[in-house]
């Protein structure tokens, strides 16, 4: 971000010193930054993102330094990411983009929430029922991080429109439902060059595996799904208990982060198989 | 030829016969692939999403030899 005349001196003003661990870090407040924003005329996200620049931690993010660090926080602000479906999976994904601190975050779902939604859905609430799943998510999602922008595409996403969400997109979340709907996703993701974290639930089982493009990903599997107009899996008898998704999306936005930041051993090649049932876990070669 | 078979807990009461362990020895005529191990299961194929031989992830046609280790892992889609 560019010099902005004042800030710099008024963030280090405002800041304090705090032990955190074995470190010390110069923090500012929410109060602090939200303050900063208003008096030069900036999003609090770029207001953080320049204290991060600065070697100013935005005390919100203290408990996640320790394990991404300072430049590690700073690239996940400037970081965008697509999530296709705001469901069981991704209205939880979208609370953990949010909390890592994520800066952009993209969401897509056509749904309104009903009542079959009440036992899984993190934004789905009794007073939320007929409300946007988009809007819901986006509401919540400020008040959890106002650092955060979100925008809203109150569609499905379908090979016409993906290119368009996926422009400058660094990573993309499949919290998507149907087969054929996650095999656009990986085509529209290979085309526009983007990572693709693919996670699906049916009772206590998930499975998840990291896209690289031009990976086979979901392409090898059984039966050739698109080819026999298969949509959905054995969860339309098993169901989707309140547990799985948010296992499933702890894992999957794990993956995110580390693809944005380029760290630790993605799941690409390669898919986990897990039931929490018996725990099944299963890493499968693809 | 003699596989090891592991089938998903999810999977026990789609087959034909139930099966009642997710782990079972098989004995299948010498060049049974994919296709055959899950119709002699009764496996429906819309319900299996991936087989691996030997931890690998192979397809209907692909050939099962003596001692492998077959894994059936079904097809699950939800969010």
């Amino acid at each position: 971000m560019d010099d902005v005349p004042g800030l710099l001196e008024s963030l280090t003003q405002a800041a304090a010193e705090r032990e955190e661990g074995c470190e010390r870090y110069r923090c500012v407040t929410l109060d602090d930054v939200s303050a900063l924003a208003t008096r030069y005329g900036l999003a609090t996200r770029q207001v953080s993102a320049f204290a991060l620049e600065h070697g100013l931690l935005p005390l919100r993010y203290v408990k996640n330094i320790g394990t991404i660090g300072m430049s590690g926080q700073a690239r996940l602000l400037q970081s965008r990411a697509l999530l296709v479906g705001a469901g069981g999976i991704g209205g939880t994904a979208a609370e953990l983009l949010a909390r890592m601190g994520v800066g952009t975050i993209i969401i897509a779902d056509p749904d309104v929430y009903d009542e079959t939604n009440l036992n899984r859905q993190n934004f789905c609430c009794s007073s939320a029922l007929g409300l946007s799943n988009v809007d819901a998510a986006a509401e919540r999602l400020l008040e959890i991080n106002c650092d955060v922008d979100v925008i809203r595409h109150r569609i499905a996403a379908a090979s016409e429109n993906l290119p368009g969400m996926l422009a400058s997109v660094d990573v993309a979340i499949d919290a998507l439902d149907s087969i054929d709907d996650r095999l656009t996703l990986q085509q529209a993701c290979s085309d526009a060059g983007v990572v693709m974290v693919h996670v699906a639930i049916a009772g206590t089982a998930l499975q998840v595996t990291t896209i690289y493009p031009g990976d086979a990903g979901l392409k090898g599997m059984l039966p050739p799904a698109a080819a026999e107009g298969k949509t959905q899996g054995i969860e339309v008898e098993t169901g989707n208990p309140a547990t799985t998704p948010v296992l499933a999306a702890v894992i999957q936005v794990q993956e995110a982060v580390k693809v944005l930041l380029g760290t630790g051993n993605t799941l690409r090649g390669k898919m986990l198989y897990l039931d929490l049932e018996d725990w099944t876990f299963e890493f499968i070669s693809l | 030829m003699n596989i090891e078979i592991k089938v998903a807990t999810i999977l026990l009461d789609k087959a034909n016969p139930k099966l009642h362990t997710t782990s079972l020895d098989m004995t299948m005529p010498d060049g049974t692939d994919v296709a055959g191990l899950l119709d002699a299961l009764g496996l429906e194929d819309r319900l299996v999403g991936s087989v691996t031989i030997n931890k690998r992830r192979s397809p209907m046609d692909a050939a099962i030899a003596d001692g492998d280790l077959v894994a059936v892992i079904p097809a699950i889609s939800g969010g």
